[in-house]
This record gives structure tokens, sequence and C-alpha cells, in this order.
């Protein structure tokens, strides 16, 4: 059969398909402003330590999607404030809170009693797995990152290029910083399902860097951004179907490829043609 | 009288550097006030005590005759180094400049037509019109600093500080710059640092040398004389006569 009419046929490759355009939504928003702020590293610190919450929430009985939501929320803000006020080790301090989260996750998951966890699943996702419930809660949270966006756009921009400045106008601009964290946050929690964590910081900054290679207008990034996430998580299911592959990780490669010619091509391009 | 701003016996260090030691100086209404003095000698931290970015350890900071409690007043306006910005940040010039009318309640992602208006106005008091939708990391030196000039003023405030305005830009753009800034000064006050004199003297009415300590002049009058004394820390010692 072949991909089109699959995805024809089967309800679990139709709900991956709308998982995959409810993440594009907030991941071409999200990885518009880790892009333009140059904050992968504080965005793979939240999208590691994220697992610590998921663990907990296993442990104890509850589920890991309120875990992840709650986790994440609380790295947004830990290192909000660490990359704000600690200038000296302040990318030590990211490590030590991305790995610390991360065994912590690990640690509880092995304590879980009677219940093998399926620990691969949310490092590496299970977007083939996503159920109706597991949409409408992708649903509550990719609308929740569009308004947030829409509404502070601006002053997540003004931030962002001059936290100074922004603070010069009254704008409190260590708030803003930390809602725009939550609000990448909350498109890791998103991410989980569609690649996994460990993923998450390759599909949430390729496609915003591919989409900055051709624009230097931020709505544009974000808009091309989130195009691209939805034509890698097409590509990336399809050739998933087709060739039987593990699919977080086909997509994750499929944006990653994308990437590089891209990139190879403008760098050769230029050097060509001017 | 009131002075626009007015530093008193003001200290500050940072971790266990002391950085300034008992400034005092007043700013006039209508001054075009510079602070001179080397790099690292505190002079960014005057502006940072000034915007109330920073508390001062000891000592007292006024504006307008008020003491400063909070940031954000909007009644100063400034203009840091360009070279702090992220040159590759996807911005355009007008957005930059529309920055300088934001507030802690700017929700819409559109800007209003008579916003938009006033940051038209703003461009073309710095001579950016025909360049507003570049974007700001393709500009040279100079128009960088009319784009930040820009931002400053768009909210016409009364007293404008500007952070090494000319730093990395070639003398006569400098000289433009200083015209320009001598056209805002009718309307408003001056504040700026730079670490050397150069053709600021002929543009400004008064010169603060700042070296951790202070060395103040009436006039616009600098003597070479004074400018070794102020690179050289140990004649710093030196008592001069403060009479501003």
């Amino acid at each position: 059969m072949d991909v089109i009419s699959a995805f024809f046929t089967y309800g679990f490759l139709q709900n991956a398909l709308l998982a995959a355009v409810l993440a594009s939504v907030s991941c071409g928003i999200s990885g518009t402003f880790v892009n333009i702020n140059r904050i992968t590293f504080v965005a793979g610190g939240i999208a590691h330590a994220v697992l610590g919450g998921v663990g907990a929430a296993v442990y104890f009985g509850f589920s890991p999607f309120a875990g992840a939501i709650v986790s994440s929320i609380f790295f947004a803000v830990v290192l909000g404030l660490v990359k704000l006020k600690i200038s000296q080790h302040e990318d030590t301090v990211i490590g030590a809170l991305w790995a610390g989260g991360m065994s912590t996750g690990i640690i509880f998951m092995y304590l879980t009693p009677g219940y093998s966890v399926n620990i691969t699943s949310y490092l590496f996702g299970n977007i083939l797995l996503v159920s109706q419930s597991d949409l409408i809660i992708l649903f509550v949270l990719a609308l929740i990152t569009l308004l947030m966006a829409v509404i502070f756009y601006r002053q997540f921009v003004f931030v962002s290029f001059d936290e100074e400045f922004a603070r010069l106008r009254n704008v409190k601009s260590t708030l803003i910083y930390i809602l725009m964290l939550s609000m990448i946050a909350l498109t890791v929690v998103i991410l989980m399902k569609v690649v996994g964590l460990v993923l998450v910081i390759a599909f949430l900054s390729l496609p915003a860097a591919t989409a900055a290679l051709f624009t230097k207008k931020i709505h544009l990034i974000i808009v091309f951004s989130g195009l691209l996430n939805l034509i890698f998580s097409f590509m990336g299911l399809s050739f998933s179907y087709l060739y039987n592959l593990p699919t977080g990780a086909t997509i994750t490669l499929v944006s990653g490829v994308v990437f590089m010619v891209f990139m190879l091509w403008r760098h050769f391009y230029a050097r060509i043609f001017k | 009288m009131q002075y626009r701003i007015s530093l008193n016996n003001v200290s500050f260090s940072y971790e266990k550097t002391k950085v300034l030691e008992n400034i005092s100086f007043d700013v006039e209404n209508n001054d075009f006030f510079a602070i001179v003095g080397p790099n690292g000698g505190g002079k960014t931290t005057i502006l940072k005590l000034i915007l109330g970015l920073i508390r001062p350890d000891q000592g007292e900071v006024f504006i307008l005759g008020k003491k400063i409690t909070q940031v954000g007043t909007g009644k100063i306006g400034y203009v840091p180094q360009f070279s702090h910005h992220d040159m590759k940040f996807p911005i355009s010039v007008q957005d930059v400049v529309f920055q300088g009318l934001m507030n802690s309640r700017s929700f819409s992602p559109f800007s209003s037509l008579e916003d938009r208006k006033i940051v038209d106005e703003a461009l073309e008091k710095v001579g950016l019109t025909d360049r507003s939708n570049m974007r700001f990391g393709e500009l040279s030196g100079g128009l960088k600093q009319r784009t930040l000039i820009a931002r400053a003023i768009v909210s016409q405030p009364e007293i404008l500080l500007l952070d090494e305005p000319v730093a990395s830009v070639d003398s006569s753009v400098e000289r433009d710059i200083y015209e320009m800034l001598r056209e805002f000064n009718e309307k408003m006050t001056i504040l700026m640092v730079s670490h050397d004199l150069g053709f600021v003297s002929h543009f400004v009415n008064k010169v603060g040398c700042v070296n951790r300590t202070m060395v103040c002049h009436n006039t616009a009058e600098v003597t070479s004389e004074d400018m070794d004394s102020l690179y050289n820390r140990k004649s710093l010692m030196i008592k001069h006569s403060c009479g501003i």
C-alpha cells in the first residue's frame, strides 16, 4: 500500500499527522525564538530535564503528561533565572540541571515497582501511538503557545534583542523572558510525543535555522519553520512507514539532512555566483 | 534651581573592586555634558546609576530633582553602544525605533497608525527615512548609531544619555552625529560618555573627567595637562576644584 492511501486508511497515521500539525504550530514559534536568542543550550536543558518530571509522575502514579508539563515550566523558570541572573559559570549550571533532571527521571523509572516503564518512548517519542485523548492535550498546549506568541510577540522580540533597554521602557523583562521560556517548555512537552525528549532540540532548532537562511523577518521565520516542521514530519512519517524505521529519529534525521543541504547550497552558491 | 541630573557623593563597587568613589556633579537644563575617561574608568557605570539599572553603594542620584527609586520612568532616552547587539538579529530599523515607544502593556503584534507616524518622524530626524525597512545588523556603524539615537528620542525624553556614541565610526561620521546632537540639545539635556575628547570638545559646554574619582571642569576647555593627570592614576590625587 502506498503512503498516501495508508494515511487515509489507518487511524493511527491520521492521529500522528494531526499531532505533527499541532506540533508544527508551536515548534515554528518556539523554534524561532530559540534561534534568534541563540539559546539552544537552554532549550536543550529544559527538554532533557523534563524527564525528571515524567519519572516522578510515573513513580507517584500521576499522568506522565502532567509531570512533563509541571516540570517543564519549573525548569523554564529556574533556567530563565540562571540565564539572566548568573553571569559566571552559567553554562555549567545549565549543564548540571540538564543532567540532574534527566538522571532523576531515570532513577524514578527504575524504582517504579511492578511497572516496566518504557523509557524509550519518552526519550525517542511514539507519535504512532498518539491517542485521541493525547491529541486533545496536544491541541490545548498548542493553543496556549499560539496565544502566548500572539499576545507577547513584540515583548518577546524586544527582550530578545535588548533586555536592558526593555527594562528601561518599564517592560518586566525577567518575567517576559521566563514566559518565553515557558512557551518553549510547553512546546517541548508536545514534541516529547512527536520526536522524544532526546531529539527535541534538533527538531526545535533545525527548521527555524533552515528558515532563517532564507528570510530575515521574524514573523516569516515563524511561518516558514512551522511549514518546514510539517513537511519534515510528513516526510519522516512516510519514510518510517515505508522502511519500518523508528519515527522520531527518522523525522529528526530528515530535518538534519535538509538543513545541511541548504547550508551547503548557500555556502557554495555564495562562492560560485557572488 | 532644579538640576536635570545630580550625583551626590556616589560610590559604587563591582564585587570588591571599587569602580567609582565620591562622584558628585550636576547637569543643568540644556547642558551638553561629556564625561571623559579611560576604558574601565567607570563611565558606563555612571550611566547605569543614572538610569537606575544599578544602585549606588553610597550617595544619591537625583533625576529632575527626584531621587531614583525605580527603573523605567520614561524621562530619559538612552543610547547604548551598538556593538552590544547581536548583528545577526532579524529586526528592521523601524522595529528597533518602535521599541522606544513600547511599555509593559504593548500587547498588540501590530503597531497603530499613530505610533508609525511618530516612528517615521524620529527616523526623519536622524536621516534614516529611506532605510527604515533595512535590517539593523546590515547598517554601517554610524547608521546603527543613528537608529539607536532615534529609538532613544522617539519618546521625546527630557534627558538624552549616550554611551560612547562615536566609538568605532570614522571622523566625518563622528562630526555628523555631534552636529545632530547639537540640534537635539536645543530641546533636551544631553549627557554622553566618551573615552577620548577628540571632536567632542567643540560641541559640549561641560566636561567631567572620570577615572574612579572625578575631576570636574566648568568649560569645554580641557588642557593637555588635565588629560595627562586623568590617564595617570598617581597624579589623580592632585586636588582639582569642582566648580560646576
